[in-house]
């Protein structure tokens, strides 16, 4: 079983409803499901932005790239017209 | 023969599209179960179906026709008005999986659940204004192509109620899957639609170059707004940043239809990126025209008449049932969506516990009455560019507090309504009282709408621990891990 799997199943044994945990309970167990510390950009615990998974940064790059290509390409065709 | 301006065999293929379109809407309702499936499809939909869907209900007849409009008017650089929401596409593969994580409805319900009952429920109803008046837009734009195409033979009133009452009868129906459905058929055609002017242009002109000579302006296929007009380098970046922020305020931005985040966000950005390659081929088909006929006078009619004079017999129909067939699926979506917003966030708070066929005969009945809302902007509303304009503005009142909440713990209601109160009067005093132009206007009211949001988050009290605690916990939770938010007993809201 791997890391991760052993940490799915260690909630699933655990799932409550509101009405059935402590109040106590459920804020500690809120807490322990929170962003943690050093997956933050900015280390303050009033910040939540996370530093984005690999597949979100080559996308928006991949994406980013490909709008330019297409203002290059539009801008271009027009400059080739317009000098016909 | 000539009916209503249009040829006996343009009319019949206009018929026979919008019949196979409704016909479409109406199997689909077969599948519309719950109140799910009716404003989400069940969430079970892959990339294909969600790229066809976030392309159709993104690109709407308005576009072409203010595009084609003003590229004929100041230039290559009146893509702008459609263009300019690129900038925000790379944000969409960012910004979309945010949403689905929230597991939510509505931009509504992340109100509800970031700020609390007030701003939800101002936000609810400043989502069904937007999404009426979103609807009144496209209406208003497909009426004033198809009054172009017949020679203002069939009055703008009488296109906007034909397609009212089509996509209202299957609308209502179907709801979710019948806009997938109906778009994916679209999809297609607004793909035809887009590019079918530009080789009936240049054969009719002879080639590029005598259509370069015509036109006798280098500067009119400047991207970047040399020729006259108001689409500047500052537009552009000004424009830029307000649809960036407006993004995040758009009141269909939650309405997320993928099963996973993978599908949305592959959904969203092909169907964006298609909508641009689309946008482009309408700003040269635009510039090829005036080359041909430079006696238009009215911006919001060249598209029409253009496909009046330019395509050949059946062609001509083909367009005019595809911009109407796009115009009903996207306003259906937007209907629904509304729908959606009245469902969730007052409905089911005034009368918890019905059933859930109740609760889907109330979002059908809701849906129908805001698109009717719609409909009525449509046939009061001055010109399409005035609207388009204030499309842009308006969600950016509350899309800095949307981005802002989604980083930082201080945003809170009492800086979510400062924001939108301050950004909205700003707006409206630089506008009407010292009538400063758009981009001057754009600067001045988001600075101070940034500025409004900071110190009064700052300096008001911080939303309760545990809610922010839930918020962030749905946020940063993939989807695939809900035992994780069971696990502290987290709120889920739809799966």
């Amino acid at each position: 079983m791997t890391m991760e799997n052993s940490e799915t199943q260690k909630y699933a044994n655990s799932v409550s409803d509101q009405g059935q945990l402590d109040p106590q309970e459920r804020l500690r167990r809120l807490r322990e499901i929170q962003l943690p510390n050093e997956r933050k950009i900015i280390k303050h615990p009033d910040f939540e932005i996370a530093w984005p998974e690999r597949v979100s940064t080559i996308g928006f790059v991949v994406i980013t790239l490909i709008c330019a290509a297409i203002l290059f390409g539009t801008w271009f065709i027009g400059k080739l017209i317009a000098s016909l | 023969m000539t009916i209503l301006g249009l040829n006996f065999w343009d009319i019949v293929v206009v018929v026979v599209y919008l019949l196979a379109i409704t016909g479409i809407g109406m199997y689909a309702a077969k599948k519309v179960k719950t109140v799910g499936d009716f404003f989400l499809g069940g969430r079970k939909f892959g990339k294909l179906l969600t790229a066809a869907r976030d392309f159709g209900i993104g690109t709407s007849t308005d576009e072409p026709v203010v595009v084609v409009g003003q590229s004929y008017t100041i230039g290559l650089a009146g893509v702008w008005y459609t263009l300019i929401n690129m900038v925000a596409t790379p944000f969409y593969w960012l910004i979309r999986p945010w949403f689905r994580r929230m597991r939510l409805f509505t931009i509504g319900d992340f109100c509800q659940m970031r700020f609390g009952g007030s701003f939800g429920y101002f936000y609810s109803i400043f989502g069904l204004l937007l999404t009426a008046v979103t609807i009144g837009l496209i209406l208003k734009g497909t009426s004033a192509a198809v009054v172009g195409v017949t020679g203002s033979a069939v009055p703008p009133w009488v296109v906007v109620l034909v397609m009212a009452f089509l996509f209202l009868l299957y609308g209502a129906a179907g709801g979710q899957y019948a806009a997938v459905f109906t778009n994916v058929f679209n999809a297609f055609f607004i793909i035809v639609l887009s590019v079918l002017l530009i080789p009936f242009c240049v054969v009719k002109a002879g080639g590029f170059t005598p259509i370069a000579r015509a036109v006798n302006n280098a500067s009119f296929f400047d991207l970047f707004g040399t020729s006259a007009g108001e689409v500047t380098g500052a537009f552009i970046v000004v424009t830029a940043l307000v649809t960036l922020t407006a993004a995040m305020g758009n009141p269909n931005v939650a309405t997320v239809i993928g099963k996973t985040e993978w599908e949305t966000r592959m959904g969203i950005t092909h169907g964006m990126l298609l909508k641009r390659f689309c946008t482009v081929a309408w700003a040269f088909s635009g510039i090829f025209f005036l080359a041909l006929n430079s006696n238009v006078k009215v911006p919001d009619e060249v598209f029409g008449t253009a496909i009046a004079t330019i395509l050949p017999i059946g062609l001509i129909g083909l367009m005019v049932a595809a911009m109407m067939a796009t115009a009903m699926s996207c306003c259906q979506g937007y209907m629904v969506i509304a729908g959606a917003y009245f469902l969730e966030n007052f409905y089911k708070r005034l009368l918890a516990g019905k059933s859930e066929k109740h609760y889907l005969f109330v979002s059908r009945i809701a849906s129908v009455v805001c698109a009717v809302a719609g409909i009525t902007f449509a046939l009061v509303f001055p010109t399409l560019v005035d609207l388009l304009k204030y499309a842009w503005v308006v969600p950016s009142f509350v899309g800095m507090t949307i981005w802002a909440s989604l980083a930082w713990r201080r945003v809170n209601r009492y800086s979510a309504w400062t924001t939108a109160i301050v950004t909205f009067v700003t707006q409206l005093i630089c506008s009407y009282y010292f009538k400063m132009s758009f981009v001057p206007m754009c600067i001045i009211y988001m600075s101070v709408g940034w500025v409004t949001l900071i110190v009064v988050s700052l300096l008001t009290p911080r939303e309760p621990q545990d809610k922010l605690d839930e918020f962030y916990a749905l946020l940063h939770t993939p989807i695939g891990q809900e035992d994780k938010l069971k696990y502290a007993a987290v709120p889920i809201l739809h799966y």
